[in-house]
């Protein structure tokens, strides 16, 4: 991921006009991003693919304003995904009162029969379920862990939270879906590449 | 290393985050522990699930250009707020630099709402005084003028509007007709006094004259 001492100067570029300094860093963060957003504002909330490309817009937008007040203190990976997980919770925060509920998927709608072995779109679909399922404590560290690919370090600076905390959180977050999927009849060898 | 040790590191080391010194020590411990296998299994095969994810379709490039312009007219809208603001704020600061100059006051009792901007007249008490019990006539008459044109003020003092005032103008002109009142008695006991000592005089004076006639006639022969 993103964690180059070239950042900073491309950022002070971008924050005086330099376009094409701005777009390398762009270029180079928005696929992770936008899948980490995809995971928290497109399940747990029903975002659409629409609403993933406007956040993503946002991100960098909130960068940008940003850009002056940006100080070589930290990986530019970090800060990038710390707006992105504030707007991905503004965003969330915003669905939440508008649906009253969470919407979630009952699960008689997309589980097998214990017998039937379950196509890797249902396995998808059990996994992204679980993982909408899962309190934000737990999600985001994961979430930001694959999606973000970031390492426990970068994860922990994000969240401003113990290294430790992070990887406790990433462990517990794991073996839950893991019980969770065993408990829906998804076993192991479903589970093989 | 204990189970405790261990499962906390798991997590690493299914992720590739293990130092290498610490590595042999981990794998050693699941070779021989059933338990801390199972976990490790467990957190395996969930990594394996997130991994093999599909990923979401690949959403439309950041429209970098859109990005400048969008913080270029936010920085314009921001700007014009704060100039708004300051206005605002300015306005503010004047309305209450006249409040504290100018004073407003209500009298609901009135139903008046009245704006002044100096202290009201102090009024000072300027009747003359004296420790003489008993002044001349002359100065008296002084007296006597001034009380009388302080009451010619208090009862140009009972024209002014503040409630309170007149009530103090009228009570200062209570005191002053009483006092003037009283300057007169004081006049007329000091002209009786006089004519007292007057006819007093009168009377020693013919005594003096009766004794000198009556010493007279007899010495006569």
């Amino acid at each position: 991921m993103l964690a180059s001492s070239a950042d900073f100067e491309l950022i002070q570029r971008g924050s005086q006009g330099d376009a094409a300094a701005f777009e390398i860093l762009v270029r180079r963060g928005e696929q992770p991003v936008s899948r980490m957003l995809a995971r928290f504002v497109g399940g747990r909330t029903g975002g659409s693919s629409s609403d993933v490309e406007d956040l993503t817009q946002k991100v960098f937008l909130r960068v940008l304003a940003a850009s002056g007040r940006y100080q070589n203190n930290g990986a530019f990976s970090t800060w990038l995904f710390r707006i992105a997980l504030n707007i991905s919770r503004d965003a969330a925060r915003r669905r939440n009162r508008r649906q009253d509920t969470l919407r979630k998927r009952p699960i008689e709608q997309i589980a097998v029969t214990p017998s039937e072995t379950a196509s890797r779109r249902e396995i998808d679909e059990h996994v992204s379920d679980i993982l909408n399922r899962l309190p934000d404590k737990l999600r985001e560290p994961l979430v930001l862990k694959h999606e973000g690919e970031l390492t426990f370090a970068e994860v922990a600076d994000v969240l401003n939270v113990p290294v430790g905390t992070v990887k406790s959180r990433v462990t517990t977050a794991l073996l839950k879906l893991r019980a969770e999927l065993k408990g829906r009849g998804i076993d192991e060898t479903e589970l093989q590449p | 290393m204990n189970c405790a040790d261990v499962q906390t590191h798991l997590v690493e080391l299914v992720y590739d985050e293990m130092p290498a010194e610490q590595q042999p020590d981990v794998r050693n411990h699941l070779a021989s522990c059933d338990t801390c296998r199972a976990v490790w299994h467990d957190i395996e095969m969930a990594h394996q699930s997130m991994s093999q994810l599909s990923q979401p379709e690949n959403p439309s490039p950041v429209d970098v250009v859109g990005v400048y312009q969008s913080v270029a007219i936010r920085s314009k809208q921001s700007h014009k707020r704060w100039r708004a603001g300051t206005f605002v704020a300015g306005l503010l600061a004047i309305a209450m630099l006249f409040l504290v100059i100018v004073r407003v006051s209500i009298d609901l009792e009135k139903g008046q709402i009245v704006i002044s901007w100096n202290d009201p007249a102090k009024i000072k008490p300027t009747l003359p005084t004296t420790t003489d019990p008993w002044p001349r006539l002359d100065e008296n008459s002084d007296r006597i003028s001034a009380v009388e044109e302080l009451v010619q003020l208090t009862a140009h003092e009972v024209l002014t509007e503040d409630s309170k005032l007149q009530e103090i103008v009228a009570l200062r002109q209570q005191i002053a007709s009483w006092q003037l009142r009283m300057a007169r008695q004081l006049d007329d006991l000091q002209a009786r006094d006089n004519l007292r000592w007057k006819l007093i005089a009168e009377e020693l004076a013919l005594r003096d004259s009766l004794d000198a006639n009556f010493a007279l006639t007899r010495l006569k022969p």
